[in-house]
């Protein structure tokens, strides 16, 4: 997971990068015994060994499911080039996403076709295959060339908040670490774990690539503990390159969230964004991405996309293209047992499928079918089990009790949450704490506006 | 369900009850070992007695149920599923289960119904039920037995089974050192129990569930290991405990034992790991939790010495209850850890500084210089010497004549008093001052004489005063 929650918005990003805050951190040297007295057996890498069901999903992989038609959602604020009953091939812009200014592209050659209400553009396919070749190396970039490429290839964060890579790469600090996420901290999610192991040679080729156009110092691998095979593959052909360490990081969820990342490898806390403190951490789906678009002009068009849980007849990772609705996907791969609870997205950062509407988007990881169980909600005992385990430090129990209380709650700051769902899991009473938190956030948001 | 997450831990509230409940079981038995069986053995008790430990237990746990469920059928107007199905979420075993252990021994089986009844209904369903009330139900259950009882129940034999009333003159170990003399010393305190091993394996005069500390302490390591319970309260309880009594042993120059003698005695053990950490009414937050236990533990000890409140662990639990939502208010709030705990730190530091002041002030007063006592003449007539000195008593100024050899009391004569003559005669008559004279070299621990406390209290502070004065006593 690169990201969690909504909390990386783009003004959040600019602001940093405008005002260039220097984050003033006090010597907190002063207090240093009080803060080990308190935190004297609580668990310094907070988070929660869950049990990650990666085998099921890691064998088989199937790619080549050419759909024959594809949905490419939009809003009515951006800007469309195309109309109905235009040809257009793969990889062609059709328009331009007004949030980032990204690209539009089609995934598939065939036939536009455009609702009334304009909420997709749905692309039927005529068949027509692009081979993208691999070119001759460039290894020289100018950055604003580099960064340029990543926009108009349409290269976003593939881990989970999608943010746009030509943003987090046009910073005006100076950036020194390059996190690369291969964590995948979510049960069954193992779609990271196969692109690397399948295009380990790209990755690494990009990522030298992108340390020299930015001048970045060092670059960091992190990848879970307990993955021989990825550890060995990684680090035989890193050793290649002098400057890229491969480093195992405790089997912990949230591990993979930004923040626990930088804590972890660099001993480091922001408040923000960890540009300030020059680190940079990209996925390593969107670093496969990234190579695409360097070596073989290929835009971001496609992804690998886990299909996984007990009541999925085959599990596999797919190799699929963006706007594949997903529907036709399961039928395809051979459909779920009957009774299961559909899940886009992972168990404890995902929403319920919407088996109708819902398509592969970039920031699509995994599709899950897990068996439903009713669960029974009972009254809370103040265990403080939540807020023992919650990697924000905050206490999602007192939010939810204070969840009509908008002045108890801005004490509280439940902004701080980055919804990894821990505090639901780990309940013993089984109450969904993470929603009234979620809730708790919108007041306290909007109330600030 | 429309968000995740999907998964869930396997580990449920009745899981955790359940396990609750697991460390309770080796308590119990003890209980009924120490209670019944024990005396049983050595003929003390007969089969009722040798069964009593359990009926108390059973008579409250059953009293329990029965409360909650009519309260849930009748008061909340359910149907005999919803209350089977609110019972099962209500935990109700564990008001009438506690409670049972903590109270006197010899509470006779109707009050036992009486205190068991108002633990699950005064202090659990009347605010909700579980998990909404503000105090410990066990606890305000107890309360109320002791407050309105508890004499009642003293005479009966108090916290003493029916062994140890044939064994042991005195009653339970003297935590509260209010009723004790002065700081008190290892033989009066321990002595009369055996040794600190007796008080750590729970051999000691207390009730069912109180005396074993090991016990409790094998219970704080499985239900930690466990996750059921917030380990941090009981460590920092019983630590500042500890801590405080030590300074305060150390200001009255006893030894080790004496803050041993503190966390092992009074139920504290069973107290921090059982109650302290009940969750429904302990802080959610870490910092809230290490707070709570350090004032609980300031409190109990504040309690002991500066109070009469026979039970300081009850006390202190049942008021640090209210405090709970203020303590999480600060633990919740923004900014990092040790900036929120600077403060109530340091008020709590302060605070103790303060208690060990007044304890050491109240306790060794007499130690230095008794200013009830005054010396009227000293007399050296060769190898004797001859007090005539003034001590306060009841009715004014007793004056007597005591005559000294090589640091040995020969004779001690009251010449001049105005004691009431009915407290007096019983002095008299009980010969007080020849056992004075005869157990000199233990003066301290001459008990004095119930009924006429004062005035044998004034006599002993005589002989004591003049055998510092010489020099013999220090």
């Amino acid at each position: 997971m690169e990201k969690y929650g909504e909390q990386y918005l783009q003004e959040d990003y600019l602001s940093v990068i405008i005002s260039k805050k220097k984050s003033n951190e006090h010597s907190t040297c002063f207090f240093f015994f009080l803060d080990s007295i308190i935190a004297l057996g609580d668990n310094k890498m907070i988070g929660v060994s869950l049990k990650k069901k990666k085998e099921m999903s890691m064998q088989c992989f199937a790619s080549d499911l050419q759909p024959t038609d594809v949905y490419l959602p939009i809003t009515n604020d951006d800007v469309i080039f195309v109309t109905t009953e235009n040809q257009v091939h793969e990889g062609d812009v059709l328009g331009r996403y007004t949030k980032y200014d990204l690209p539009i592209l089609a995934s598939i050659s065939g036939t536009v076709f455009i609702p009334e209400n304009k909420t997709y553009i749905q692309i039927q396919n005529n068949g027509e295959i692009v081979e993208y070749k691999k070119e001759e190396i460039k290894k020289e970039y100018k950055k604003e060339e580099l960064i340029s490429l990543l926009k108009e290839a349409g290269i976003c964060g593939m881990g989970g908040a999608g943010f746009p890579a030509y943003i987090k790469y046009s910073t005006e600090e100076k950036i020194n670490t390059l996190i690369v996420n291969a964590v995948a901290c979510e049960p069954y999610i193992t779609s990271d774990y196969v692109c690397t192991l399948k295009y380990t040679n790209e990755i690494l080729e990009a990522i030298s690539i992108l340390m020299h156009t930015f001048d970045i110092k060092e670059c960091m691998i992190a990848i879970k503990a307990k993955s021989p095979l990825l550890k060995e593959k990684l680090l035989t052909r890193a050793s290649e390159y002098p400057k890229i360490r491969v480093i195992e990081v405790p089997n912990l969820y949230p591990m993979g969230w930004e923040k626990s990342l930088v804590r972890y490898l660099k001993h480091m806390d922001y408040k923000k964004l960890p540009i300030e403190k020059g680190i940079v951490v990209s996925n390593i789906s969107t670093i496969y991405a990234i190579s695409e678009a360097l070596f073989c002009q290929k835009p971001q068009i496609d992804r690998i996309v886990t299909f996984s849980g007990e009541n999925m007849k085959n599990p596999c990772n797919v190799h699929v293209k963006i706007g594949t609705k997903i529907s036709t996907i399961l039928e395809k791969i051979g459909g779920v047992l009957p009774d299961s609870t559909l899940i886009l997205g992972g168990p404890m950062m995902g929403r319920k499928l919407d088996l109708e509407n819902d398509v592969i988007l970039p920031v699509t990881t995994a599709v899950l079918a897990l068996p439903s169980k009713a669960i029974e909600e009972t009254s809370c005992i103040k265990c403080g089990k939540c807020t023992e385990n919650c990697p924000s430090k905050i206490s999602p129990i007192l939010i939810y009790e204070n969840r009509n209380n908008k002045k108890a709650l801005q004490r509280l700051n439940p902004e701080a949450c980055i919804e990894c769902g821990i505090c639901s899991y780990i309940c013993p009473a089984k109450i969904l704490v993470r929603n009234a938190v979620i809730e708790a956030k919108k007041i306290v948001k909007g109330e600030k506006k | 369900m429309k968000t995740g997450p999907f998964i869930r831990y396997e580990n449920t509230t009745a899981k955790m009850m359940k396990n609750l409940f697991l460390a309770l079981v080796p308590i119990l038995l003890f209980g009924f070992y120490k209670n019944g069986i024990s005396p049983f053995i050595e003929g003390y008790a007969t089969v009722y007695g040798l069964f009593y430990p359990l009926l108390l237990v059973f008579v409250s746990v059953f009293t329990s149920y029965i409360s909650e469920y009519t309260f849930i059928r009748i008061l909340r107007r359910k149907t005999k599923e919803e209350t089977k199905k609110e019972m099962k979420n209500s935990f109700w075993i564990f008001p009438g289960l506690i409670l049972s252990l903590i109270v006197p021994y010899n509470t006779p089986l109707i009050l036992m119904v009486v205190a068991s009844f108002i633990a699950s209904i005064l202090g659990k369903m009347l605010y909700g039920g579980f998990g909404y009330n503000l105090f410990n139900p066990a606890l305000i259950g107890c309360l109320f037995l002791i407050t309105f009882y508890g004499a009642q129940i003293d005479k009966m034999g108090g916290y003493l089974n029916t062994e140890e009333f044939h064994a042991v003159s005195r009653a339970t170990p003297l935590s509260n050192v209010s009723l004790v003399e002065g700081i008190g010393s290892y033989s009066t305190l321990v002595k009369p129990y055996g040794t600190l091993l007796d008080f750590f394996f729970g051999t000691i005069p207390g009730a069912l569930g109180e005396t074993s500390a090991v016990l409790s302490l094998l219970a704080f390591f499985f239900l930690s290991y466990k996750r059921v319970i917030k380990w941090k309260i009981p460590v920092f309880y019983i630590g500042t405990v500890f801590l405080l009594t030590f300074v305060i042993g150390k200001y009255s120059g006893v030894g080790l034992w004496y803050p041993m003698f503190q966390i092992l005695s009074g139920g504290l053990f069973f107290g921090a790991v059982f109650m302290a950490t009940d969750p429904v009414t302990s802080p959610i937050t870490s910092i809230g939790q290490v707070l709570y236990a350090i004032l609980l533990g300031i409190l109990t000890v504040a309690f002991r010495y500066l109070s009469p409140l026979p039970e300081g662990v009850l006390t202190s639990i049942l008021t640090m209850n209210l405090f709970v939502p203020i303590l999480d208010k600060i633990g919740s709030s923004r900014g990092n850890a040790s900036k929120k705990m600077a403060l109530p730190l340091l008020g709590c530091l302060l605070f103790s500084i303060f208690l060990v002041q007044q304890v050491v002030k109240k306790y060794t007063k007499t130690e230095e210089g008794d200013s009830n006592f005054s010396i009227v003449s000293k007399e050296e007539n060769q190898n004797k010497t001859t007090y005539v000195v003034t001590q306060k008593g009841n009715g004014g100024l007793i004056t007597s004549e005591l005559v000294l050899e090589n640091g040995v009391v020969l004779s001690f004569k009251v010449l001049e008093e105005h004691e009431t003559d009915a407290y007096y005669q019983m002095v008299l008559d009980a010969n007080y001052i020849d056992t004075l004279l005869k157990k000199q070299e233990n003066i301290e621990d001459v008990d004095t004489i119930s009924g006429a406390t004062i005035s044998s209290k004034a006599l002993k502070k005589t002989m004591i005063n003049v055998l510092k004065e010489a020099g013999v006593l220090k």
